[in-house]
């Protein structure tokens, strides 16, 4: 058994309050699951994106918490992971096509690993302020050249066609599928139906989960050890370091590598399905009611809020000059599925739909296929 | 230790042997200082700056505010690199190296004011000293977890010894931010000793001490002088260095003025004069 009061009472003030939020927030969640005010995928949904974050903090506690070493460019090293993996598993990428998503986890931490030696070399010899400044000219420039580099890239449309990481496993691969449906009455009175994208979004909660899990207890380790010692050493005062024998750039090179490798794991934790842009498949109870922001999720790319913004103020374009040249994802666009196109559900969800609990109709808005559920009362 | 012994019986004779830096025996030099030179823009802070520790004592560099102490102090311990000019800590020349090279090589350093190891408890603090720790190896955490058990177990007892040899044992688990001045220069040097110097280099280890601490700090540094370990210090406080020094050196503007015991020192009209300041 955990003894949570002395687990309590070792903690920090700040640990406990850190503590405290989660608790509270997964209490709320918790809440919203059995209430029915969540469907369970978009509450797996939730789950794994704060996971994922926890990954891209535990990251940079490793570095600045760690170190001392301020990195601005946390989104860069999440991006070349995300980018590098996407290339070399998605089945139109121009560089490869279909590797296994366990080389592509291979090849992003490489590449983070290649791009933190690339930054941390030339600056962490020099004192904190020069890495911080590196470090927010490489965010940019990374960023930049995903953009511009479109032959590679596809722009700001993103790589597409990137399989879920369990695409090519033994029994996982199909294990979604191979679940039966299930309708189960919960505790507070609501009625929640687990399909294939709740099995499909628990694998890709569970793969968060243990990436999360894994990187917190072998930073806790490396934080205890005599390294993590010598680095918090660092930090505090990085000349009584040097003073008593330690390599501080070895130590900080090291903290800065570790860090940047636990971020670009991040880049693994699509679901699969909005990924898939277009396949909108319904479970086997029933329409499913898909994560609200799903699609906002699913790209690797940034989606261009600024060229969907000059697409709605001229009507009838769908399409802007140079945009996807090479017709990335078009062919799994389903027809008539345009990113204007509203579809009225009449037959709204049984037990777990909250719209329909609500007495409201369901709108949902099929944005480019890759669809945003909104509800509207009638 | 015999070879220890004998050094120190002949240290206690050469009262002012320390400017015979080219006859003396190279056995007997620890730490080996020649024409250091070290310029900030048009500002000469070391010119041509020689002297030589011999094992087993404590010498005291001196001199005014401006002299250059502390500036030959980083070029000693690698914070600095020379202009010109070498530095030899037992035989091994060290110009140039970095300052963690230069602890490899048997010469550590404290600070003035130290700043606090934030997170950490004293004993934990205490616990970066000791050198080649194999647990600073991030791949050793895992491939070799057992040595790194063990040496953390083997360093652990010594940080526990040396804290009740310097009477801080009290303090082992308060934070490190928590004690005094005083108290932090005794753990700094009861960690100094937990990395096995050959030689110690003490920047002004009785600024902003208490009266009382200061005298336990003098006796510990005695204590750690004849068990042995050779010490360098800065010092402004001239009853601490008169007390406890032998040889001193004095610096003026960067050069060495003169050197030799406490007695001869201060009797040196030179000294005097460059502490009041010239044209008497």
């Amino acid at each position: 058994m955990v003894d949570v009061a002395g687990v309590v009472d070792d903690m920090t003030t700040a640990e406990r309050g850190v503590t405290a939020v989660v608790v509270v927030a997964i209490v709320v969640l918790l809440l919203g699951l059995f209430s029915g005010r969540l469907a369970p995928t978009y509450f797996l949904f939730l789950v794994g994106l704060a996971g994922m974050y926890a990954l891209l903090s535990l990251g940079l506690n490793s570095q600045w918490g760690f170190g001392g070493l301020i990195n601005f460019s946390v989104a860069a090293f999440f991006g070349i992971g995300a980018y590098g993996a996407a290339l070399v598993t998605a089945s139109n990428s121009p560089v490869s096509d279909g590797f296994s998503p366990v080389y592509g986890l291979a090849v992003a931490l490489g590449l983070a690993t290649v791009l933190a030696l690339f930054i941390g070399l030339p600056t962490l010899r020099l004192r904190a302020d020069y890495l911080a400044i590196a470090s927010l000219g490489l965010a940019e420039v990374v960023r930049r050249v995903i953009l511009n580099e479109r032959h590679l890239t596809n722009g700001s449309l993103g790589v597409r066609g990137v399989p879920g990481f369990f695409a090519d496993w033994p029994v996982l691969s199909t294990f979604p599928e191979a679940m039966p449906g299930l309708r189960i009455d919960v505790p507070l009175g609501a009625t929640v139906e687990l399909g294939a994208p709740f099995y499909r979004m628990l694998l890709n909660v569970l793969l968060v989960t243990v990436f999360a899990a894994g990187s917190y207890l072998l930073l806790s380790r490396v934080h205890r050890s005599p390294w993590g010692r010598a680095l918090r050493t660092i930090r505090s005062d990085e000349d009584l370091a040097r003073a008593l024998g330690k390599n501080t750039f070895r130590f900080k090179l090291q903290a800065f590598v570790l860090g940047s490798l636990v971020m670009a794991r991040r880049q693994r934790l699509q679901p699969r399905g909005a990924v898939r842009r277009g396949r909108h498949r319904r479970g086997p109870g029933g329409p499913a009611v898909r994560p609200g922001v799903a699609g906002r999720y699913s790209r690797v790319g940034e989606r261009g809020p600024r060229k969907r913004r000059l697409r709605r103020a001229i009507p009838g374009v769908r399409r802007l000059p140079n945009e996807n040249p090479r017709g990335h994802g078009r062919r799994r666009r389903p027809s008539g599925a345009g990113w204007s196109a509203h579809r009225r559900v009449d037959a709204a969800p049984p037990g777990g739909d909250p719209a329909a609990a609500a007495g409201t109709h369901l709108v949902e808005r099929r944005r480019r296929g890759a669809g945003t559920a909104r509800y509207r009362r009638p | 230790m015999t070879d220890d012994a004998a050094r120190d019986t002949d240290a206690v004779d050469a009262d002012d042997a320390a400017g015979a830096s080219a006859s003396a025996d190279a056995g007997d030099i620890v730490l080996r200082v020649e024409n250091l030179r070290k310029e900030f823009g048009g500002l000469v802070a070391a010119d041509d700056a020689s002297f030589d520790v011999e094992r087993g004592t404590i010498t005291a560099l001196i001199g005014p505010n401006g002299a250059g102490k502390s500036t030959v102090f980083n070029l000693v311990s690698g914070f600095y690199e020379p202009d010109a000019g070498r530095v030899e800590v037992d035989g091994v020349d060290v110009t140039g190296l970095e300052p963690y090279e230069v602890a490899d090589h048997g010469l550590i350093r404290t600070f003035q004011t130290p700043r606090k190891l934030e997170g950490m408890t004293v004993r934990e603090a205490m616990l970066v000293g000791p050198q080649d720790q194999p647990g600073e190896s991030f791949l050793a955490l895992f491939t070799a977890p057992g040595d790194v058990a063990a040496a953390e177990k083997r360093n652990l007892a010594d940080a526990e010894r040396l804290l009740a040899e310097f009477e801080i044992d009290h303090l082992a688990t308060q934070p490190a931010t928590d004690i005094s001045g005083g108290q932090t220069k005794l753990v700094e040097l009861a960690r100094a000793m937990l990395a096995e110097p050959e030689i110690l280099l003490l920047d002004e280890p009785a600024a902003g001490v208490n009266p009382t601490l200061r005298t336990e700090l003098a006796a510990q540094i005695r204590r750690l002088n004849e068990a042995g370990t050779t010490c360098l210090l800065i010092e402004h406080d001239m009853e601490f260095v008169m007390e406890l020094a032998d040889p001193v050196v004095v610096l003026d503007q960067g050069s060495v003025l003169t050197q030799g015991s406490p007695e001869a020192v201060r009797a040196d009209d030179r000294v005097v004069e460059a502490y009041l300041g010239g044209g008497a």
